[in-house]
């Protein structure tokens, strides 16, 4: 496994202890005393920033090359990976809410809510290039060897 | 010119045609005030314009693109998919930078206490994605030109 591979496991593990902890506070104060104070309940995302330290838990692999073309292949796909789903996932919750407004009839909304559209994809943008990293690594160690990455 | 920058061309000139169209209906119909009445309008008048895309959309990428020149033309080389490259990262620079803006700026502009009318999530949506297809298509229109390429 290499520094990429750690780094992404870190990733992936910080923002899902984040994201089931913050679930579990949001609907633990949501049934006790509802909204806007189950929106304390999101200060658990605030794990996601341990996944930062990966540079520096993870130290550069040891011999001449460290990140060979393999690995920038895969880096590039990973990154085109992670952006997209966050692109796709802000179309998404534009397009939902603004669908669930009109079923509701609900004319306006807050403009405090607008902010709220970016983090989901601020999120997806991350996990969306570890996860997609460690699927490309997985695949990448079953071809044959010289295979394309 | 070859087959990518035509392709590119005729995206960048409908992509500000969808703007122009886009950028006018909500000039038009919210002059002089938004009213409840005016606002059921441009939901509806959005709704048509995004179905109509849509199809264009589906209609180019799918139908249009695939179908050839002329059984010589050649499929797209290295030079080609490098600079393809490049400008989806910069269209994905872009993408983040202009979500970001998108969300900000408006509540930056009217101050927290304000409201916005619900129409105006899919024109945001709409502003993000032609903005981001035409830095996409001017990126390749400028490294065709800085790296050489048929005229």
């Amino acid at each position: 496994m290499n520094r990429i591979q750690k780094q992404s496991w870190l990733t992936v593990a910080c923002f899902s202890v984040a994201l089931i902890l913050s679930v579990i506070a949001v609907v633990i104060l949501y049934s006790r005393s509802g909204f806007p104070v189950a929106n304390a309940g999101l200060g658990f995302l605030g794990f996601t920033g341990f996944a930062g330290l990966g540079s520096f838990i993870f130290k550069k692999d040891p011999g001449a090359v460290s990140f060979d073309e393999r690995d920038h292949l895969i880096n590039l796909k990973a990154v085109r990976a992670g952006f997209g789903l966050s692109y796709g996932i802000f179309i998404a919750s534009c397009m939902g809410v603004y669908t669930y407004c009109k079923t509701q009839s609900i004319e306006v909304i807050s403009i405090e809510t607008l902010p709220m559209f970016i983090w989901p994809p601020f999120i997806a943008v991350f996990l969306g290039h570890a996860v997609a990293t460690l699927i490309l690594y997985g695949k990448d160690n079953k071809q044959s060897e010289g295979g394309a990455a | 010119m070859n087959r990518a920058q035509k392709v590119t061309w005729m995206s960048l000139i409908g992509g500000l045609i969808s703007v122009i169209l886009f950028g006018l209906l909500p000039y038009y119909l919210l002059f002089g005030g938004p009213t409840s009445e005016k606002l059921n309008q441009l939901r509806i008048a959005t709704d048509i314009l995004l179905g109509i895309l849509g199809l264009v959309f589906i209609v180019f990428f799918g139908f249009v693109l695939r179908k050839k020149q002329s059984p010589a033309e050649p499929e797209a080389d290295e030079r080609d998919r490098q600079i393809s490259k490049k400008a989806i990262q910069v269209a994905f620079v872009a993408v983040c930078l202009l979500m970001f803006f998108a969300t900000v700026l408006p509540m930056w502009i009217y101050g927290l206490d304000s409201s916005i009318p619900t129409v105006a999530l899919p024109l945001i949506n709409m502003a993000v994605f032609l903005t981001t297809l035409a830095i996409y298509n001017a990126t390749v229109l400028i490294l065709y030109k800085i790296k050489g390429g048929p005229a």
